[in-house]
């Protein structure tokens, strides 16, 4: 005996990229929720890729929003069978993000001091996943991060980006070359420089953590 | 494999992202033989796992604002297709019309723009081609003009004429003189005072009259002749001078000239 054609059970499962075309094309038509269940998806990814890349706040927050409304207003264009909606995102974001670098030539480091407008607190780094009771932890792994962030932002653009998209955002090397557009070789000797640029930053600040555990 | 293999897959080997068969057991038999590549190996791995430690406390989502932002312009897109006859994007149908009918291609445009501009050019060009055959300012056309001339005049005696009219005074009449040397220095003095341009007795000059000028010539006191402002010295002014005279058709004596 058969199921019915309706029983849910039998149809296939939407994959991931379809559900996003069919929350776009819902969202280009003015569905509210169809446009919620879009955002919460992807928006961390833009946002995310546009602070690491920037270290700024209200640069990432600015970009989220062009990126968001170019896909509001001009989202037909987006094409299925040329990529997936996320990577038609990181796209965007990307060329958005190095035209405002371009642009401005300069990022906002993050402070570790609270209260600056546009900048990324400690509290904020270390709230969703460190447990509080531990200060000292919290400090040297905090310590640890900010070294890793202004080591990240140092980087020459054309090396920063591949750092984010393949070791933090985790994309694989032939994404990340579709992305940038350039052979995946390439992606992978621009890697393996940046690493060894990181390192050697990451190295001469190890010194000042060990100073800082050691008075605490 | 060899250090030059195992620098170049350094970034994979540190992240294991991407590694395909048997990379591994191949890095794990070469630094098993170069502490050098071992030493890098575990740099790396350190480093790894603090881009990861960061990438964990980076996992962030934007501020509320931003989909307030967003939703405003939501609202216009709804606003939009609320109105009877407002187009409904539909993503599927928008590529197939584009497929379909894809309108005027791109070649077709830069083809037009090309066209468009070699037309320019051309009419550029002519135009520039039509004007070298022309005066090109106005000062050209000025100076095309030849600047009016006296003509060459035969010397003609008419005798009805009311001017003095008198034979010439050979200048060798005065030797005779006894002081022969202050009449040489007279005499020179006067072959250097004369010359032989005309100088215009009127500005109103009739062109038409000087078609057929008469020269008339005479003997005319000197003193006359710096009155009519002839550049002659003032002493010996009733000295008697030769002079040539033009006379126009109508009479009228346009121009004066002292002759030796």
């Amino acid at each position: 005996m058969t199921k019915p054609p309706s029983d849910p059970a039998t149809q296939p499962a939407l994959s991931a990229e379809n559900e996003d075309a069919v929350a776009l094309q819902r969202a280009l038509a003015g569905d509210e929720e169809a446009f919620d269940l879009l955002y919460a998806r992807r928006a961390g990814v833009v946002y995310q890729f546009a602070l690491r890349m920037s270290g700024s706040v209200t640069l990432a927050e600015d970009v989220t929003q062009d990126v968001f409304i170019s896909l509001l207003r001009s989202g037909h264009k987006f094409d299925p069978s040329r990529g997936t909606l996320p990577q038609y995102l990181l796209g965007m974001t990307r060329n958005r993000v190095l035209t405002l670098l371009q642009r401005e030539r300069n990022f906002v480091p993050l402070a570790v001091d609270e209260g600056e407008e546009g900048r990324l607190s400690l509290e904020r780094i270390l709230a969703p996943t460190v447990a509080q009771d531990d200060p000292l932890f919290d400090l040297t792994r905090a310590e640890r991060v900010e070294a890793v962030r202004q080591a990240v932002l140092a980087l020459p653009l054309h090396y920063r980006e591949v750092v984010v998209l393949c070791n933090l955002d985790e994309l694989s090397y032939e994404a990340a070359a579709q992305l940038i557009g350039c052979p995946v070789g390439t992606v992978r000797s621009r890697l393996n420089r940046a690493r060894a640029l990181l390192l050697e930053k990451l190295q001469t600040h190890q010194p000042a953590v060990r100073r800082t555990a050691a008075v605490l | 494999m060899k250090c030059q293999e195992f620098q170049e897959r350094l970034s994979e080997l540190a992240s294991e992202v991407e590694l395909e068969a048997g990379l591994r057991a191949r890095a794990e038999a070469h630094t098993a033989r170069c502490e050098t590549c071992a030493a890098r190996w575990l740099a790396q791995r350190a480093l790894q796992a603090r881009l990861q430690e960061f990438a964990a406390a980076t996992r962030e989502l934007p501020a509320p604002h931003v989909r307030q932002r967003l939703r405003a312009v939501l609202a216009e897109q709804q606003q939009i297709a609320a109105v009877p006859g407002a187009p409904v994007v539909d993503l599927a149908a928008a590529r197939a019309a584009r497929q379909a009918s894809p309108g005027v291609p791109r070649w077709g445009w830069l083809a037009a723009a090309a066209m468009f501009t070699l037309v320019a050019l051309s009419l550029n060009f002519w135009q520039r081609l039509t004007s070298l055959s022309e005066p090109s300012s106005k000062e050209e056309m000025t100076l095309a003009v030849p600047a009016p001339a006296l003509p060459a005049l035969p010397v003609v005696i008419t005798p009805q004429l009311n001017y003095e009219v008198s034979k010439p005074r050979p200048v060798k009449a005065a030797v005779h003189e006894p002081n022969r040397r202050l009449r040489r220095l007279e005499l020179a003095q006067v072959q250097e005072e004369t010359n032989n341009e005309f100088v215009p007795l009127t500005l109103a000059v009739d062109e038409r009259a000087l078609e057929n000028p008469t020269l008339v010539r005479l003997e005319v006191p000197r003193a006359r002749l710096v009155a009519l402002g002839l550049p002659l010295p003032v002493h010996g002014d009733r000295e008697m001078v030769n002079a040539e005279v033009m006379l126009g058709d109508n009479g009228v004596a346009y121009a004066i000239r002292v002759v030796r």
